[in-house]
């Protein structure tokens, strides 16, 4: 590891910790503090990564997470900016996009063939022969593109949190600061995001006197401290926000810092108004081989000396266009680095106390002269510069360039948010015209670079934001921006783009190697506008989403079209503004499933479970088929847990009115003590759901609907109650009631020994319902019906009852030799009674009459009083409507899929609702919905299955055959349910 | 979730742990399960005009009446929801009450950060500075439409009531659970609750 600096108070390195981690397998040391990038660089390692497309190497440039030369897989996770990634405990580091290291890639050949990749090569190659191009996209796939996921990848906690607040303020550099103590003095709720881990902005690493000679960063801690004193100011620090949406809707994404339990945290926040202060960015200088590891931006070296004690490298020279880099050549040189030269594309206008700084150092001072080239034996040798009119040539050996053209504004989040651009010519720089309502700007995000006025800025930013919350604090207000006007406002700044050289890897997009001739040659082609250069060249479109080639590439393509500088504007920008990971946004692994009171006992029991809506239920209890829980039913007593079926009470003066509309049965004919099978349907006349219905009492009524229905059909019933405003009050008592069908041949006895009430059928005949008491206490509501075509009680106590029922269930029921069965035995069992169950053998186009059902329809209910009822009519007269048979396969043994096609020379003619194997018949039987050519009892239907499934083909298709039957298959004439 | 519980005791049928084994009386914030506490869904189109166990009916959805133990808060212009968390059980024969204790799973959370924990599973704000409480939503907690209700702070320590639908009980105590780790959320019996609820913390 090289030696860090001396201490400085601007260091966040903790020189006692010092923190192992791998690198390509390798052990090397960093310190707690460190980032990936910095514990690297301390190491020596100066090729961070390869390029995109040509391979070409790449090494730290940026340490604010805004270059991609720094993508790298830690622990597995793929395309982690090291420049930001905190360094944690052995941590696993390995380089990308690259085949051999960074340093020898065997990919950096391709470099050399750049000429054979112009722009746009891949919409003009590979297209003839047709063959041609899956192989090369095969190729192209593997020898580009960032990093491969690691299977073996340790799984990390992605967590969500939903936050509210007055103001939100993005950004916790000077503006954002003031703005958000200014907003909190008012007691509202104020959030202040930072991205990088301290609130400072650019004052954190900078030693310059400011605000009356205090050091820049001891002024930034004490405007942090300020912040700290705001109990109401909640700060999220390492938080990237990806957009703000309409209402104010803020997202963003927090990096879980070591000690976190997250790796990474999602937010999204809703505030009454925002304030954006996202400050600036440093923009490439563009020149022959500007992307050279060594090569690096200002605020990247100034970090590097004064927040990790790194010198960026031994002999340095400085190229800009703005006081900034004065700033840091001084910096440097006082750190101990060798600055040979610092250049300066401006011939006037410089800070002179930074030149005078500069002169002190003894640093060669060149104004007018940027550089021309960059030379390069993987890492930087030496740089050529040049006068800007070309006259003047000096060649300097270095190790490290620090280069860039000037600032540009972050203005991402306001464009995202629905600002428009603009070229301000008086300062050189594309600023909004106008900000969208209730959001704020203030700082260098609008190009400011006075700090007084940067603070005042945002103190009048988050002023303007109290008052969008009701807030009155205009008098403060108007003295804030009465102080402003009087301050200075923006610099104009140097708007050139390149120096002028000539060779042909001149970066404007390091992301997908796009360079000044790619530029150049789009234009020729007609691609004239920067948003379709941006298509054809890709440049903007890699992971830093055009953070550095947001200014770059409208300034370009109006200088080589020789139009007024600013004449075309940047590239439209879209949400996220940031490249966000798909498990953030999937955050925890939760899945919301519901389970019956009698879950645990149904296990306990063997019951494999299975998906039904939203609950899990037995799917069966051992075998799959579950024959043995069939015939154990048919011949015994078996028990189902229905306690998921819908269950409801709607009560009130208007209840009977709600159950006419909503059921096309006759409602008055629901009686006490009795059931009605009902049947509803939307206003297509198709079916939504069925159920049981019974009158308690006098306008009160409990029934049973599906499952899968049971809160929609809620909603359906309010809709039309509130729609009338009807006294009729729906109550939906699913999750209140455990229920068990208990069913077979000895079921009566079974519910016997759970009651004194007599349950002989005189007493409690089928379709009855009676209110009973179990075990003595167990207070019960008990429906006799027969879905599985056998004698049926289903029996509904309250849920914390459930497990005593199922208790008492298989305790009086034993000596019966009674067994639980599951869906699969259910959906055979009603089979073979012929009964459908909506949503499995219906869809969105059934109605009563496909199904056969139309005998639930009341005919002499008015069309007005029940929904569907019209519908029903229409397709009454509707000749070709499908309709559903019963059928018996030719092959006993075999069971064509639910879902299967039913064909007639060729022609889909049907589908198969439901088949299976019935052990009761000893043969597989089905329903399938057909057209009604088809329906004749006799004949014969073909179903095409799937055969064989061959890997990358399609399936063998086979038909099988099958005879149309008269349903039920089972008791046709009801005995058994009866009995 | 299972913890043996410790001291029990009946309560209206039901059996209540009022503390757990192991149960750790110090931790900053405790869930405990309140699935017990007796519910009523009231509806009907003169709710303000009622009086159930003589506590008046919230005037709009979200607002909240609370008095000797009881409960009241205002869904809909239709319907509201009474939970009698005291010892006393209000006895309500008419038919615009239904008994929902059996519908619904319900918890109290209690402790500095449970805004925090719930921040993370649900988007609704239930922390305006300018709200009376107690103060109820009607919202998803990850998926889940439950009925929060926030009570009270006691030393500005908040509690809040989440009722979600039975079937999902498990689901939400676990996600409550897991939630609430980073903050030392822990599982405590009804005696924690009681005790938050008559001011002892």
């Amino acid at each position: 590891m090289m030696d860090r600096l001396p201490y400085s108070p601007t260091q966040r390195i903790d020189r006692e910790k010092e923190t192992p981690f791998f690198y390509r397998g390798r052990q090397y040391k960093g310190l707690a503090g460190d980032t990936v990038a910095t514990a690297l660089f301390a190491n020596g390692i100066r090729v961070f990564s390869r390029s995109l497309k040509y391979h070409r190497p790449r090494g730290l440039y940026n340490l604010d997470g805004y270059s991609t030369h720094c993508l790298m897989s830690v622990n597995g996770e793929p395309n982690v900016r090291a420049c930001i990634k905190a360094l944690e405990l052995n941590m696993v580091v390995y380089p990308q996009n690259v085949i051999g290291s960074p340093e020898l890639d065997f990919m950096s050949l391709l470099q050399w063939f750049g000429f054979a990749m112009p722009a746009g090569f891949y919409y003009k190659v590979f297209h003839r022969p047709a063959w041609i191009w899956p192989l090369a996209q095969k190729v192209l796939r593997w020898t580009a593109g960032p990093g491969k996921i690691d299977p073996n990848m340790t799984d990390g906690v992605y967590d969500h949190k939903y936050l509210h607040a007055d103001v939100c303020v993005i950004g916790g550099g000077p503006a954002g600061m003031r703005a958000a103590v200014a907003a909190a003095k008012r007691g509202v709720r104020v959030i202040l995001i930072e991205r990088s881990d301290h609130l400072g902005g650019f004052l954190n690493y900078r030693r310059i006197p400011v605000n009356g000679g205090i050091p820049a960063y001891l002024y930034g801690e004490k405007l942090g401290e300020a912040v700290l004193d705001q109990e109401n100011i909640r700060r999220l620090l390492s938080t990237t926000v990806t957009s703000i949406y309409q209402s104010n809707h803020v997202t963003a994404i927090q990096r879980g810092r070591p000690g976190d339990v997250f790796l990474q945290r999602y937010y999204e926040i809703r505030a009454k108004s925002i304030v954006v202060a996202t400050g600036g960015i440093e923009r490439p200088l563009i020149f022959t081989h500007n992307d050279c590891p060594g090569i690096m931006q200002g605020s990247c070296a100034q970090q590097l000396v004064h927040t990790y004690g790194l010198k960026p490298g031994n002999d340095a020279v400085l190229s800009g266009a703005h006081d900034l880099m004065l700033e840091v050549a001084a910096d440097m040189a006082e750190a101990g680095v060798k600055v040979s030269a610092v250049t300066d594309m401006r011939k006037e206008g410089f800070d002179p106390d930074a030149v005078g700084r500069l002169e002190r150092l003894g640093i060669k001072f060149l104004p007018g002269y940027g550089v021309a080239k960059a030379k390069q034996f993987r890492t930087l040798k030496g740089v050529d510069l040049r006068s800007s009119d070309g006259s003047k040539k000096v060649k300097v050996d270095c190790d490290v360039l620090v280069a860039s053209a000037g600032e540009t504004p972050l203005s991402q989040l306001l464009q995202v948010a629905g600002a428009s651009m603009s070229y301000n010519a008086a300062v050189g720089q594309f600023l909004p015209k106008e900000l969208p309502p209730r959001i704020w700007a203030a700082g260098r995000v609008l190009a400011q670079q006075d700090l007084q006025t940067i603070e005042v800025q945002g103190e009048v930013a988050g002023l303007s934001s109290l008052q969008d919350v009701g807030v009155d604090v205009k008098s403060d207000l108007r003295a804030a921006q009465d102080r402003l006007v009087s301050l200075p406002g923006p610099k104009p700044c140097w708007s050139g783009v390149d120096t002028s050289g000539k060779g042909a890897k001149r970066f404007v997009d390091f992301d997908e190697d796009v360079t000044v001739k790619q530029i150049e040659q789009a234009i020729e082609e007609g691609f004239d506008q920067p948003e379709l250069i941006k298509r054809y060249t890709a440049a903007g479109t890699g992971p830093t989403q055009s953070y550095l080639t947001q200014y770059n590439l409208p300034m370009l393509v109006a200088k080589k079209r020789g139009l007024n500088t600013g004449a075309m504007l940047p590239t439209t920008i879209r949400p996220p503004v940031m490249p966000t990971g798909l498990a953030v946004l999937g955050g925890r692994k939760h899945h919301a499933v519901k389970l019956t009171p009698l879950h645990e006992q149904q296990q306990a029991l063997g019951a494999q479970f299975r998906l039904a809506g939203a609950w899990q239920r037995p799917s069966h209890f051992g075998d799959e088929t579950a024959l043995d829980e069939i015939l154990n039913v048919r011949r015994n007593v078996g028990f189902i847990d229905i306690s998921t079926l819908g269950k409801f009470r709607v009560y009130g003066k208007d209840a009977i009115k709600l159950l006419q509309r909503v059921y096309v049965n006759d409602m008055d004919r629901v009686g006490e003590g009795r059931l009605t099978y009902a049947v509803m349907c939307n206003e297509e006349g198709v079916i939504i759901d069925d159920g049981v219905v019974t009158k308690l009492k006098e306008d009160d009524y409990f029934f049973t609907t599906s499952t899968a229905r049971a809160a929609e059909t809620c909603e359906w019933l309010r809709f039309h109650s509130r729609e009338e405003n009807w006294h009729a009050f729906p109550m939906n008592l699913t999750d209140a009631f455990a229920a068990v069908n208990l069913a077979g041949p000895r079921s009566r006895e079974v519910l016997g020994r759970l009651t004194d009430q007599d349950v002989s059928n005189e007493a409690f005949p089928y379709m009855g319902f009676r209110r009973m008491v179990l075990c003595g206490e167990i207070q019960a509501m008990i429906a006799r019906i027969g879905f599985v075509g056998e004698i049926c009680y289903e029996i509904h106590v309250p849920a914390s009852y459930g497990p005593a029922l199922h208790r008492a269930v298989l305790e009086a029921g034993k000596s019966f030799g009674i067994k639980p069965f599951g869906l699969e035995a259910q959906s055979v069992l009603r089979l073979e009674k012929g009964h459908v169950i909506i949503v499995v053998d219906t869809d969105n186009h059934t109605t009563l009459h496909e199904i056969g059902m139309k005998k639930t329809w009341s005919q002499h209910k008015t069309d007005g009083k029940t929904v569907g009822i019209p519908a029903l009519r229409f397709a009454e007269k509707q000749t070709h409507r499908q309709k559903l048979v019963g059928f018996m396969m030719e092959n006993a043994a075999q069971t064509p899929p639910d879902g299967s096609i039913v064909v007639n020379d060729g022609v889909v003619r049907g589908r198969v609702c439901t088949s299976r194997y019935s052990p009761t018949l000893k043969r597989s039987i089905g329903m399938a919905l057909v057209d009604p050519e088809l329906v004749v009892m006799g004949g014969v239907l073909e179903i095409y299955i799937d055969g064989r499934l061959v890997k990358n083909q399609l399936p063998e298709i086979h038909t099988v055959k099958a005879n149309v039957v008269p349903m039920p298959f089972y008791d046709p004439k009801g005995e058994r349910l009866r009995a | 979730v299972t913890l043996k519980p410790d001291r029990v005791t009946q309560r209206n049928g039901w059996e209540i742990a009022l503390t757990y084994v192991g149960e750790t009386v110090h931790r900053p914030m405790f869930i405990t399960d309140i699935s017990h506490v007796p519910q009523w869904a009231l509806q009907g189109h003169n709710l303000d005009a009622l009086r159930p166990a003589g506590l008046p009916v919230p005037k709009k959805p979200q607002q909240v009446t609370m008095g000797h133990g009881i409960l009241i808060t205002r869904l809909t212009p239709w319907e509201c929801r009474i939970m009698a968390l005291g010892d006393e059980l209000p006895e309500f024969m008419d038919a615009g009450y239904t008994d929902v204790t059996d519908a619904y799973a319900s918890f109290a959370i209690a402790g500095l950060q449970c805004l925090e924990v719930l921040n993370k599973l649900c988007p609704v704000d239930v922390d305006e500075p300018e709200q009376v409480l107690p103060r109820s939503a009607l919202a998803p907690v990850e998926d889940v439409t439950c009925l929060i209700i926030r009570l009270p702070g006691k030393d500005d320590i908040p509690a809040l009531i989440i009722s979600g639908a039975r079937g999902y009980g498990h689901f939400l105590m676990e996600i409550f659970l897991d939630a609430g780790k980073e903050y030392g959320l822990g599982l405590a019996g009804f005696q924690r609750f009681k005790d938050r609820l008559n001011g002892d913390k």
